[in-house]
């Protein structure tokens, strides 16, 4: 009963801090709110004895967006609903410095990788059902830092037709237990040991959308929950460019890490995971895509011997119908190497946005 | 037989007065609409005037990306309130569909936060909208600014 009560008090502390910097309750109205559901199937075959889910897995989940800007304040709250994940993805308040630099404090989606930033639970935008597994969620199996908990700025600088964008932040990153990272959680701040992260990411776009093209970069403090276990840094440098025709997109991402392990036993490897994406508009609006991604000189890393879940390689194919301006729906078949065994994998899916 | 050939020489001449008629009538039409399409940047006549903007200022406003004069932010305010306009404004100015201009926008938002660009639906509304903020411009048909008294163009859009 107390320990509900502490919980709902941190809840009511949350909501308080989102609607104190606004100057009526009804003002808070005046911002966006999106809501982003999906279901989601998969069927595997192959060997799937480490895989998580086994067989036969599936997801319905609801991710709950809102943002508002009053001039000088600004507030961004995501929560993601589902089956087996409740989680405040995003808690964030901030405000504008000369209009086109943000400062930012809470929780936030790491600036690290092009992927990250750019889709995260937004099912609904990303062509693909399945992430990239280097820009994967901690959860599932991602070995690099998804969401930081600190201080973050964003700012904006155009030129001609080029807009440069310039993302960089510090805070409380991921502790590692159970075979995977954890971030902080800010509805359960005492799980977990979270030690000093920070990455920046530097973007440049063309305002039209046709190209982009940018660097990443980062490092992280990552404590073990295993009490004879050392701490690991882990440092982290990205590229991307994506390609935009009328019909066809492409997008690669190259992304290189170093994990350091700190105290007896010692040592350090890097490995390098990549990926090619291609998209293909046929029919309107409806795509076929595919992806390639692999990983080099991960066999003998320490650090991803200890994830159960990271795919160090896949082929993807699949093919995404629109169904109307706000909904989707997605088939893709991917085969994937997990544990030095390949299992293959069909996924359907329908995300949409409202309202 | 006679009155065969007199039955449709009389068939193709209503036939042609008929294709004139046509003709006439889209050319007035014509003319009217093209009267009518010209489209301008407007504001509050209370505002001070920001002075031009380039194409590409104007698209990215409209994006939700800021643009600034004097040191103040510009706010982009979205007419709705003919159809025909808001559809030819996303062709000539953003160069895109609607489908896809709104999801650059909500795009824009879940990546960066802040507010897509407010919409109107009807005239007065945006008039009002216009007066309240000092830094909104928006865009309408510029026979319909003639009749506002505290609406002025800032520059043509075509």
């Amino acid at each position: 009963m107390k320990e509900r009560c502490v919980v709902w008090h941190q809840h009511f502390l949350l909501v308080l801090m989102i609607v104190l910097p606004f100057q009526s309750v009804a003002s808070v109205l005046e911002g966006e709110l999106l809501v982003f559901p999906f279901i989601q199937t998969e069927a595997r075959s192959g060997n799937v004895r480490g895989v998580d889910g086994g067989q036969y897995d599936g997801d319905i989940a609801v991710d709950l967006f809102y943002s508002r800007d009053n001039g000088r304040f600004l507030s961004l709250v995501e929560f993601f609903l589902g089956q087996d994940e409740q989680e405040l993805e995003r808690f964030q308040i901030g405000f504008s410095v000369r209009g086109n630099t943000q400062a930012w404090f809470g929780r936030y989606h790491s600036p690290l990788t092009y992927w990250n930033t750019a889709y995260h639970h937004g099912r609904f935008f990303q062509t693909t059902i399945t992430n990239p597994a280097i820009t994967d969620f901690e959860d599932e199996g991602g070995p690099l830092p998804s969401h930081l908990s600190g201080f973050k700025v964003a700012t904006e600088v155009f030129h001609g037709d080029k807009v440069y964008r310039l993302d960089a932040g510090i805070g409380l990153g991921p502790s590692l237990s159970d075979g995977a990272l954890e971030p902080l959680d800010l509805l359960r701040p005492q799980q977990g040991k979270h030690s000093l992260s920070g990455a920046m990411r530097l973007n440049m776009e063309s305002s039209s959308g046709a190209y982009q093209a940018g660097l990443s970069g980062g490092f992280a403090h990552i404590d073990r929950s295993a009490s004879d276990s050392g701490r690991i840094m882990q440092t982290v440098g990205s590229g991307y460019v994506r390609w935009n025709e009328k019909r066809t997109m492409l997008l690669s991402e190259i992304v290189a890490v170093r994990n350091a392990f700190e105290g007896a036993g010692g040592g350090s490897n890097v490995f390098v995971s990549a990926y090619l994406q291609g998209e293909f508009r046929v029919w309107e609006r409806n795509i076929i895509y595919l992806r390639l991604e692999d990983t080099w000189n991960d066999r003998k890393d320490r650090y991803l011997k200890l994830l159960n879940d990271f795919v160090d390689q896949r082929q993807l194919l699949g093919m995404r119908f629109a169904l109307g301006n706000k909904q989707v729906l997605n088939l893709e078949y991917s085969r994937n190497h997990l544990s030095n065994e390949y299992f293959g994998q069909w996924a359907l899916q329908w995300s949409a946005i409202f309202p | 037989m006679g009155a065969t050939v007199e039955r449709n020489f009389s068939m193709r001449a209503f036939q042609v007065l008929l294709a004139v008629l046509v003709l006439a009538v889209s050319v007035t039409a014509l003319s009217a609409s093209g009267r009518d399409e010209h489209v301008v940047l407007v504001m509050s006549s209370r505002a001070a005037q920001p002075g031009q903007f380039a194409a590409s200022e104007l698209r990215r406003l409209f994006l939700g990306m800021p643009v600034f004069r004097d040191g103040d932010k510009v706010v982009p305010l979205l007419n709705a309130s003919n159809k025909e306009v808001y559809q030819a404004f996303l062709q000539k100015v953003m160069f895109m569909s609607e489908a896809n201009y709104q999801r650059q926008l909500v795009l824009r938002v879940f990546r960066r936060g802040g507010n897509r660009p407010a919409i109107y639906h009807k005239t007065e509304h945006l008039v009002q909208a216009m007066e309240a903020i000092p830094n909104g411009v928006s865009f309408m048909l510029q026979s319909e600014v003639e009749h506002l008294n505290d609406v002025e163009v800032v520059q043509p859009l075509w």
